[in-house]
Order: C-alpha cells, then sequence, then structure tokens
C-alpha cells in the first residue's frame, strides 16, 4: 500500500459504540498494514479505557501495541505542528475532524475517507466509495460504507476469529467455567444447559423471562453493560424475584448473572461460547454474526422509529441463509417486535414473545452460520479498504 | 450558506472555483440520526455531470443565478420545451438538465429556469408541488393512522409513498427537496 500513514478520528457521542468500531478498526488495519503509521484520535478516552485497558485516559498521546492514540480535545496549534497530519484522514461515523487540524491537513495533500455507520439497506452501496468534492483543491474526499454485501464495503472481521472459534469450541466448558465460578457454579457439562448473554439498551425483559421459565434446560444468563443490568433487575423484580447476592438472581430454570464489563477482545470471545447472544448497536452486532450464534439484535433507536428501517434492511438479507421460511418469519417477526420501542423505557412496551426463537434454536444457528462464513469470506472491510485506498492511489497517479 | 439537505435540483453552488448546478438530490437517513444526501452535480464550466455524497449537514456556498418563470410545453426527442409567457422565447432542455424536476414536471407548467452567461442550463422546482394521483391501490378499511404507507403513481408517472388514505384521482402535495408526500392538497 502506498499511503504511509492514517489518522483516524473518533468522537464518543454515548456508550461504547463509535469508540469501539473505531479501536477495532485501527487495531485490525495495523495487524494488516504493520508498516503503516496508525493514528487513533478520540474525543473521551475514558469509554475507550473501558474496552481497552491498558489505555490511560489522562494522558494525551500514548502508543500502544504500535497504535498512537490521541485525545483529539487537546489539539492545539502546538500539538499539531508536533503531530502532523497523515496521508489519510479518517472520520468515522462522519465525525468532524477538529478545524485547526484540517488547516494544517490542507498544506499537504491529503485523502479524507469518511467510513460510515453500517447498513444493510440497499441506498447503502449507491454511496460507498463516492467522492465528496471540496473547496480545497489539495484535499479529495470519499465515504466508504460498510455492509453485508459484495457491493458495500464489508464489515471489520477480527484477523484471530477463526483461531478463536475453533479454540472456544474445544475448550467451551473451561471458559463457561471461568466465568462461572465467579458465582460460585461449577459445570462438568454442558447439555441440560442453555446458555445466553445480554447486552441492550434499556427495555424490559418480562415477557423474555417468563418464555424462557418454559424451557426445559437450565439457563445461564450473562448479563453486560449498565443498561441492561438495570432493566433486567426492574423485570426481576416485577416478576418477584428475590436475588441470591447483587450480582446473581434465580428465577425457576434461570440463573441471571449480572457480569463485570469486559474488554473488547474478552467480550468478542464470550459471543462464542453461549448457545445464543442478544446484541445491541453495531460493533457486538457484527460480533454476533460473525460468532454463527443465534442472536436478537437491539439497534440503536432512532427518531420515529427509524431503527425499525435498519432492522427490516437487514432481514432482507439474512433471509438469504434461512432454508425454512417458517422459523424465519417467526424469527423476523420477533426481531421487528423487538425493536417496536419508541425510546428507551425499563418496562415492557413490546409484545414480542420467544418460544420459537428458543424451539428454532439449531435453524436459526445454521442460518447465522452461514452469513457469517459469507462474510468472512467476501465481506472484510479492511480488506476492501485497503483495495479501495491503492484504486485511489492509482487514480492520483493517472 | 445551505445545508447539503436543503439543496434541490435547479441550485446553483460554489465548490472552489467551480460552479455546479444540482441535477439531482437523494436524501438517506443514516445511523444514531444522521444523514447523508447524494448529488448529481453538473460542472457549468465543463459541462461534465458527476455523482458526489455529503453529510446532510454540510454546508454549501449557494449561488443565485438568473432566473426566469418560462412555462413547459411539450417534450420530444429527449429535449423539453419551455416559453418565456412575456417574450415567447423558447428554449430547449435535455433529460440531464431537468434532473429531479423531471419528477414533478407536467405540461402548462410555470417553472424557473435558470441561466448561466445567458444560457439555460436547468430549472428550479418550488419545495412544494401539487399534483394528481393517477393510482393507488384502494384503503384498506380500519387503518386510517397515516402512519402505514403505500406506493401511488402520480400524473407524471413519479412514484411516490402516500398515507393509505390516499386514493386515486386526488390531489396532493409533495416536497421536492425529499420526494414524500406532504398533505393533501
Amino acid at each position: 500500500m502506498h499511503f504511509k500513514s492514517i489518522d483516524i478520528f473518533c468522537r464518543v457521542i454515548d456508550n461504547f459504540g463509535d469508540v469501539g468500531i473505531a479501536y477495532r478498526f485501527a487495531k485490525e488495519f495495523k495487524l494488516a498494514h504493520s508498516l503503516c503509521a496508525i493514528r487513533l484520535f478520540v474525543s473521551d478516552l475514558e469509554p475507550l479505557k473501558s474496552i481497552y485497558p491498558i489505555l490511560n485516559p489522562l494522558q494525551t498521546v500514548q502508543e500502544h501495541d504500535g497504535i498512537v492514540y490521541v485525545n483529539s480535545t487537546k489539539l492545539d496549534n502546538v500539538l499539531i505542528a508536533e503531530l502532523g497530519t497523515a496521508d489519510v484522514l479518517i472520520e468515522t461515523m462522519g465525525c468532524e475532524i477538529p478545524e485547526a487540524f484540517m488547516h494544517k491537513a490542507q498544506q499537504c495533500n491529503t485523502l479524507i475517507v469518511n467510513l460510515e455507520y453500517l447498513s444493510a439497506e440497499k441506498w447503502v452501496k449507491e454511496y460507498h466509495m463516492k467522492p465528496s468534492l471540496l473547496p480545497q483543491p489539495t484535499l479529495k474526499k470519499y465515504f466508504y460504507m460498510p455492509g453485508f454485501t459484495l457491493e458495500s464495503g464489508g464489515v471489520i472481521i477480527d484477523s484471530q476469529v477463526e483461531q478463536m472459534r475453533q479454540d472456544l469450541s474445544d475448550n467451551r466448558i473451561k471458559h463457561l467455567n471461568s466465568h462461572l465460578k465467579n458465582f460460585g457454579i461449577a459445570l462438568t457439562d454442558t447439555k441440560d444447559s442453555l446458555f445466553g448473554s445480554i447486552f441492550t439498551y434499556v427495555r424490559g425483559f418480562d415477557t423474555f423471562l417468563s418464555d424462557m421459565g418454559k424451557i426445559d434446560k437450565n439457563v445461564y444468563l450473562f448479563i453486560f453493560g449498565q443498561k441492561s443490568m438495570e432493566s433486567m433487575v426492574k423485570s426481576l423484580n416485577r416478576a418477584q424475584v428475590v436475588s441470591l447476592s447483587d450480582d446473581h438472581y434465580t428465577l425457576k430454570n434461570i440463573n441471571v448473572l449480572m457480569m463485570p464489563f469486559l474488554p473488547q477482545n474478552l467480550y468478542d470471545q464470550f459471543l462464542f461460547i453461549t448457545d445464543f447472544n442478544i446484541v445491541r448497536g453495531e460493533d457486538s452486532f457484527v460480533r454476533a454474526i460473525l460468532s454463527g450464534k443465534p442472536f436478537i439484535w437491539n439497534a440503536y433507536l432512532q427518531d420515529n422509529i427509524y431503527h425499525r428501517v435498519k432492522v427490516k434492511a437487514f432481514l432482507e438479507e439474512f433471509k438469504n441463509y434461512f432454508d425454512d421460511t417458517t422459523v424465519f418469519k417467526h424469527y423476523s417477526e420477533l426481531l421487528l417486535e423487538f425493536n417496536q420501542a419508541a425510546a428507551e423505557q425499563p418496562i415492557q412496551t413490546t409484545q414480542e414473545r420467544y418460544g420459537h426463537f428458543f424451539s428454532d434454536l439449531n435453524k436459526i444457528n445454521l442460518a447465522t452460520g452461514e452469513m457469517s462464513y459469507f462474510i468472512r469470506s467476501n465481506c472484510d472491510l479492511v480488506k476492501k479498504f485497503t483495495g479501495f485506498l491503492n484504486q485511489i492511489q492509482m487514480e492520483i497517479i493517472q | 450558506m445551505k445545508e447539503a439537505q436543503e439543496l434541490r435540483a435547479g441550485n446553483t453552488v460554489k465548490v472552489g472555483n467551480d460552479l455546479f448546478l444540482v441535477q439531482k438530490m437523494v436524501y438517506n437517513k443514516g445511523a444514531r440520526n444522521a444523514s447523508m444526501v447524494k448529488l448529481k452535480l453538473k460542472n457549468l464550466d465543463t459541462n461534465a455531470s458527476t455523482e458526489s455524497v455529503y453529510k446532510a449537514a454540510d454546508k454549501f456556498n449557494d449561488i443565485v443565478l438568473e432566473r426566469r418563470p418560462m412555462q413547459y410545453l411539450y417534450a420530444g426527442n429527449d429535449q423539453y420545451t419551455f416559453m418565456d409567457q412575456e417574450t415567447y422565447e423558447q428554449i430547449d432542455l435535455n433529460k440531464d438538465d431537468l434532473g429531479d424536476a423531471l419528477n414533478y414536471l407536467k405540461e402548462q407548467m410555470v417553472i424557473e429556469v435558470v441561466r448561466h452567461e445567458g444560457k439555460a442550463v436547468g430549472v428550479e422546482t418550488p419545495i412544494n408541488v401539487e399534483l394528481k394521483i393517477e393510482y393507488t391501490e384502494p384503503a384498506v378499511k380500519g387503518d386510517t393512522s397515516g402512519k402505514v404507507l403505500k406506493n401511488a403513481k402520480l400524473e407524471t408517472g413519479f412514484e411516490i409513498q402516500v398515507p393509505l388514505y390516499c386514493t386515486t384521482g386526488e390531489l396532493i402535495r409533495i416536497d421536492t427537496r425529499t420526494g414524500e408526500f406532504v398533505a393533501r392538497a
């Protein structure tokens, strides 16, 4: 690759989503191009520390594992002059690059790429790799659109995903027990048990708990993130459940286990050892698909319930991987109803039922596995992004 | 200054030293309530058209060129003929020059024709136009919430989404920036 340096910008809006994607992109791009200098400029390093604990949020500039991390709120003319600008600037998810930094970039021939949010909507391919004319002749800008198809920009695939899948599959009980032991649970086998993870926005879990209670297995639910935990506790309270401890509740056959916040790499692994995952936003949604396990997606809530359009578009894509149309019908009804809420509320405002999801788990597992395989084989964002940069470079030369 | 999402066919913007006529504008909602637009822009010096994309809130230096109200007369061989109602001067524009405006153009309609250095280069549609629904499926009894939409073909051939309560033959108002139904006229 011709480009020798890349500056990635990320503005933390809320939660961990945007910074999680920016960090994952930086990490994977560095692994693919070790000679390329990568810097990640983040507006708030505190959430990044949660998913990458080695980071010191009080330090303005620091380097770990070959990537330089910069607190972008501390960028002034002195620091910008010291750092200089890279060959390529990436605005992740449409964030604005600080004006002074852009001013400096104008003095060089810089390529700017807006790495957008992921969407399965059909229009995405019409925007992918399209230019954005800028008034400054020294700057070139393009939009890069991630997606699940050959015509879009792909999704970030962890270079270790195959190895991780194999290791976690071979040693599943060991990995599960390493988490269960914190709750005084030790299992010798998994045949009469069902394991699920939950990482959602604020919502009700009343029908979920009720339907899980009808399953003829011991259920272990691992709950991640403040929003999921608070929501789950409220649903448990409504079911008049008494906790065994602050982080362990039981209801009939269900063990609800409140998990500590895991760094990104450990959370990724976790999704491989469960039987199903309930995930939110964009990054954990992609990890859930890649894990090949059945999942339910809690899309980021948008005005006028527009997130349902995103969910519908994903289902249109996901449909291609189902052999059984009835299973898909039940699955899509669940996903659409699950995402019917207009706002985050810790009460049950939606009417979804999970009976079919649990009875169809094996078939949904097959479909997710198929999609995971397709994406891993054809939609590697880092590879596609590298191809895109090479193409732009050729155009510049011509 | 105008935001990208406020532009519509017939607007003129300056990017660097170049003047561009907006021929088409497509608006799409991204994630986290962020949106993007795709513009088809014609460079008024080179006549070359290019497609480019922007964040909805990206700012443009909009330029108001000379414009004159003219009546759309007829189309033939991909040429669209307009007439100045005072001087009776007639001018032709092609399909690309009209861009999105074609979706809303009907014979006898008076529309602003944009000129650059004395030459007609495009047309600017009003923000709202009123058009008749040529065909739409009959409404399903009971659903009158207005939130559920169905396809409707307009008298210009353009298809949009309308609420279930709209019927064939009805006159409706459309926002030409988004191509969306606004209200019954």
